[in-house]
């Protein structure tokens, strides 16, 4: 009987580790994903009628635009998460195109305050390296 | 003697259970803060204007309009318009012209992004998806 008794108090520590051990995957791998698309924090503007971007494409590359919180007329370029100045960009941009092709698209995610010079300015860098793939991003608001 | 022997030997084959729950632990905190909201996307695919033909082709062009975007406001046909108006007009220009209609969108340099991604939202809702953007270098005139 004594025995019985100890079985029963006995914590599954084994499965509880498991579940942990689950979750701990889970999250390492949430957030690679997330830090490839969403690590520049960017004011997007909600919109209800595009495109929900259920798929992201498989030969893209995502340029942030992120008002100079500064100087709100000044922009700050990112290509994926990494700060670059203008000139590099447009040398990312054609080194985009080498590597996968004409075909590629080209992802802005620009912040809603930002002056559309420097949306501008990408526009004509991502011409001048020969993409035409262009997408704007937005966020997706639900419709009343 | 045989006895402490049996006990040294238990004791030499224990897990650290808690340690490991701890550190695990830890880990899990850490993910869950700083992993951050994700947001729902959504796109709009542009067109930028092609090259100018190498010769004038006698064919009768496929109709196109021009929308103006300001700084403060839309411009269609000389008149200033809202975003609510120019709802309106999309869902008008939409079942006048058909969906084929080209829209070439003119943006301003001291336009907000937000003027004109609200824009092409409203041109997605009246299923105007053909339009040309351009950079419009000098302000208009009103």
């Amino acid at each position: 009987m004594a025995v019985r008794k100890e079985e029963s108090q006995e914590v599954p520590i084994s499965s509880l580790i498991d579940v942990v051990f689950l979750l701990i995957m889970f999250f390492v791998v949430t957030s690679n994903i997330e830090k490839e698309a969403f690590d520049v924090q960017i004011d997007l503007v909600k919109a209800q009628n595009m495109k929900p971007a259920v798929k992201v494409p498989p030969k893209r590359i995502t340029i942030n635009v992120q008002k100079d919180p500064g100087d709100p007329e000044l922009g700050l370029f990112f290509v994926e998460s990494a700060m670059v100045t203008p000139e590099q960009m447009r040398t990312e941009l054609i080194g985009f195109r080498k590597a996968v092709g004409s075909d590629g698209v080209v992802m802005i995610r620009a912040d809603k305050e930002l002056l559309f010079r420097h949306e501008s300015e990408v526009i004509e860098a991502i011409k001048a390296s020969g993409l035409a793939n262009i997408r704007i991003q937005a966020e997706l608001e639900a419709r009343d | 003697m045989a006895k402490k022997k049996k006990k040294d030997r238990s004791e030499e084959a224990e897990v650290p259970i808690a340690a490991m729950i701890d550190v695990t632990f830890l880990l899990l905190i850490y993910f869950i803060v700083t992993s951050k909201e994700i947001v729902d996307e959504a796109w709009v695919s542009v067109n930028l204007p092609g090259p100018p033909p190498p010769e004038q082709i006698e064919e009768e062009p496929p109709p196109s309009i021009d929308i103006f975007v300001q700084s403060d406001r839309y411009i269609y046909q000389g008149n200033d318009k809202d975003l609510d108006d120019m709802e309106k007009t999309l869902m008008g220009i939409g079942s006048a012209m058909g969906e084929d209609v080209t829209i070439n969108v003119k943006v301003s340099l001291k336009a907000h992004h937000e003027k004109l991604v609200l824009l092409l939202d409203r041109m997605n809702k009246a299923n105007l998806q053909n339009f040309n953007l351009h950079s419009l270098k000098e302000p208009l005139s009103q």
